[in-house]
């Protein structure tokens, strides 16, 4: 089996319209909009951000999937851990399919990125799985825990219960990348400064130039949850620098 | 105010594919702001002197208020295409098309 795949190289079916992130950033700033939605510019923000998870649940399955193959000289732990993730991103995904149709949407209604399977290709499992697990499944954290907050305002229990079953596990996967980080970087601080240095790389990126933010759910498009981050694992220290380079981004 | 486009954003993108597919260049160009026309030069070129015999929409996307359709055109060659559509005075119009 081909190891190492490329987002070009991913299956899709014929009415998902693959469209760079850059491009799609480009298009929304042409019409007013901020590179990602928010609860206050745009109408369809729930649908939107619905379809933006669903479609990373996809390739999340996708890229846990890849690192069960991609690997080899790993732990045979390693490797149950990735499948068992794969199946964690497999059930997610079915949610999240069902929680668009529970808000009259549908996949395919927004294009696809591919920017959470690109950061899945780094050829070193430390680093992919400090990017992946520590870096994306701690952005899940963030959106997860806002998405709840903003269902509790909108008195709807099957997105909160849902998305809130959902967060539960990303918390795990975060745990376990942070353990698999620590264990595959054993005796070899350089590798281990480069896993984190990718996850920093990860953090920076998912910014999207200053949309993460330590405000309040319903008015940032991506609210930083320190609860969630801390049942996940993350120090304060990790939290702050997070929301230092937020802020950072913002600036720019 | 404007008033709201005659037709559906759906029937704007039907209405260039078929353009396209019957080769009737005028209708096409009328469809697209000045700039695309321009830009892709090569790809309205190859659409517009190619002969193709159907099209199908495979996908329609939102990106804000503004949708991108996913057409392949069958022909001697088979060409897909990323139709980006917003509102210009009133009326929706191609304001990029891309190859993919």
């Amino acid at each position: 089996m081909q190891k190492f795949l490329q987002k070009d190289q991913l299956a899709r079916e014929e009415h998902i319209l693959y469209i760079p992130g850059a491009k799609i950033f480009e298009i929304r700033a042409e019409q007013g909009l901020p590179p990602m939605a928010l609860p206050t510019t745009d109408a369809d923000f729930l649908q939107s951000r619905m379809h933006s998870i669903c479609v990373g649940e996809i390739e999340a399955m996708e890229g846990a999937g890849r690192t069960v193959c991609d690997f080899e000289d790993v732990p045979w732990e390693f490797t149950l851990d990735m499948a068992r993730q794969v199946w964690d991103e497999s059930r997610h995904t079915e949610i999240y399919e069902r929680l668009l149709r529970h808000v009259q949407s549908t996949l395919g209604e927004y294009p696809e990125s591919r920017m959470l399977w690109e950061c899945a290709c780094v050829e070193d499992p430390a680093a992919r799985v400090a990017g992946v697990n520590r870096g994306l499944e701690g952005l899940a954290c963030d959106v997860f825990a806002q998405l709840v907050q903003l269902a509790q305002k909108l008195g709807d229990p099957i997105i909160e219960r849902a998305v809130d079953m959902v967060l539960a596990d990303e918390i795990t996967h975060v745990r376990m990348g942070s353990t698999w980080m620590r264990k595959l970087t054993e005796d070899d601080p350089a590798r281990r400064q480069m896993a984190l240095d990718f996850q920093h790389h990860i953090d920076e990126l998912f910014n999207f130039g200053g949309a993460r933010q330590d405000g309040p759910a319903d008015q940032v498009s991506i609210s930083i949850s320190r609860e969630a981050r801390k049942m996940a694992g993350f120090t304060d220290e990790e939290i702050d620098r997070l929301v230092k380079a937020a802020s950072a981004s913002a600036a720019y | 105010m404007t008033a709201p486009p005659t037709l559906s954003v759906e029937q704007a993108a039907e209405a260039h594919a078929q353009h396209i597919v019957l080769g009737d260049s005028a209708a096409m160009h009328q469809d697209c702001i000045a700039q695309v026309r321009q830009e892709p030069l090569e790809l309205y070129v190859q659409l517009g002197t190619t002969t193709f015999a159907r099209y199908a929409v495979l996908g329609h996307a939102r990106i804000g208020v503004q949708h991108v359709f996913k057409i392949r055109y069958f022909g001697v060659t088979t060409v897909t295409v990323h139709h980006r559509f917003g509102t210009v005075e009133g009326q929706w119009r191609v304001l990029e098309s891309e190859r993919v």
